[in-house]
């Protein structure tokens, strides 16, 4: 914990001495509503962002996946749907006006090679009743827990919030292969310029190099 | 504005529990070789037809394409399987294939109709907390 502290310091001398300033905003992105207050907040202060990464992304270990556990958010939807890519998707959204405003804005979504492992099917709400069926967070299911390792590798699927100008499509997937991450990484990293304020690098929630390979 | 995605491969972190790291860190990349496809879907500049950033091209070189895309292996559930074996394939030897490698992701990622209705529906999920920021300003 020290050493993540003095890390974090570290980090924020270097960059202030290096001309640029550090803005740190944290949210929970298994809820939706403090990802919303984040999104808020952020697209208030820059109104233009170069660079959006999400970076934030867990994964089912063997405590988590006990079936005492609930795997359901707050808001009722799956713990890795929603920390994977429901969060990010509306993270986004707040903040896509922003990254048009960039000459040439981009967004980084941390995947991983793994999603092969799945074809899709648990994210296709046309095959399960209009919903995903990667989305529903039900610990009850032992057929779902399965279902949700399944899907993991997909948990940032496709469809990114601008689906017109947004082309090519491109994945949004798992930050890390298996047994890499962990529900306590549920953090985000955002790093970019805002316009009229010089170079500036910022980062939102306490994104740990070491955590995420960082 | 573009969208990319980005694969980091096995990363050492500390979230990992001890069994697994003994088997892990050995092989995995350290932090500064880890940032490196992060880094490259952020700034390199990249075709139409690339928008996945690897740090090994080991995918590539096994052509995982041609025999885990197939619906025989999605059927079947050979594709899990070989996809489980492809990722400690890839632990095993990572640090042979490192490099920014730009490339393209699965078959079924670019599914038009899966992007399309999985958008609506997110779009539609998220609605109240957008409106609620909106009605805010």
């Amino acid at each position: 914990m020290y050493v993540y502290t003095l890390i974090y310091m570290y980090t924020r001398i270097y960059i202030y001495i290096a001309g640029g300033a550090v803005d740190t905003v944290v949210a929970d992105f298994a809820d939706l509503d403090s990802v919303a207050a984040c999104g808020a907040v952020l697209a208030a202060k820059y109104p233009v962002i170069d660079l959006l990464v999400n970076n934030a992304g867990m994964h089912y270990n063997s405590n988590v996946m006990r079936p005492s556990k609930s795997l359901a958010t707050v808001d009722g939807y799956d713990l890795v749907f929603s920390s994977n890519y429901l969060g990010h998707f509306l993270l986004t959204r707040f903040l896509e006006a922003a990254l048009h405003k960039a000459p040439a804005g981009r967004l980084v979504q941390l995947s991983s090679t793994y999603h092969w492992h799945s074809d899709g099917t648990d994210l296709d709400p046309r095959l399960n009743g209009s919903v995903p069926l990667a989305s529903v967070g039900d610990a009850s299911q032992s057929t779902l827990r399965r279902r949700n390792l399944a899907y993991v590798p997909l948990a940032h699927p496709p469809p990114c919030p601008f689906p017109r100008a947004c082309v090519p499509y491109t994945t949004h997937l798992l930050p890390l292969p298996p047994g890499m991450a962990h529900p306590s990484s549920r953090r985000f990293c955002m790093r970019g310029r805002s316009s009229g304020h010089g170079r500036r690098t910022r980062r939102c929630g306490p994104c740990r190099p070491a955590q995420r390979g960082w | 504005m573009r969208a990319v995605s980005a694969c980091p491969a096995w990363v050492v972190t500390n979230v990992t529990d001890d069994q697994a790291s003994l088997l892990i860190h050995p092989f995995a990349f350290q932090a500064p070789e880890g940032i490196s496809s992060a880094l490259g879907a952020a700034f390199l500049p990249l075709t139409a037809k690339q928008d996945f950033v690897a740090n090994s091209n080991l995918a590539t070189i096994v052509h995982l394409d041609l025999f885990l895309a197939g619906k025989f292996a999605t059927v079947t559930g050979l594709r899990e399987v070989l996809c489980h074996g492809f990722a400690i394939l890839l632990l095993f030897t990572q640090r042979f294939t490192f490099g920014t490698h730009l490339t393209r992701t699965s078959p079924e990622s670019y599914d038009l109709g899966l992007q399309d209705a999985l958008f609506q529906w997110s779009t539609k999920a998220t609605d109240p907390w957008m409106q609620v920021h909106m009605a805010q300003e």
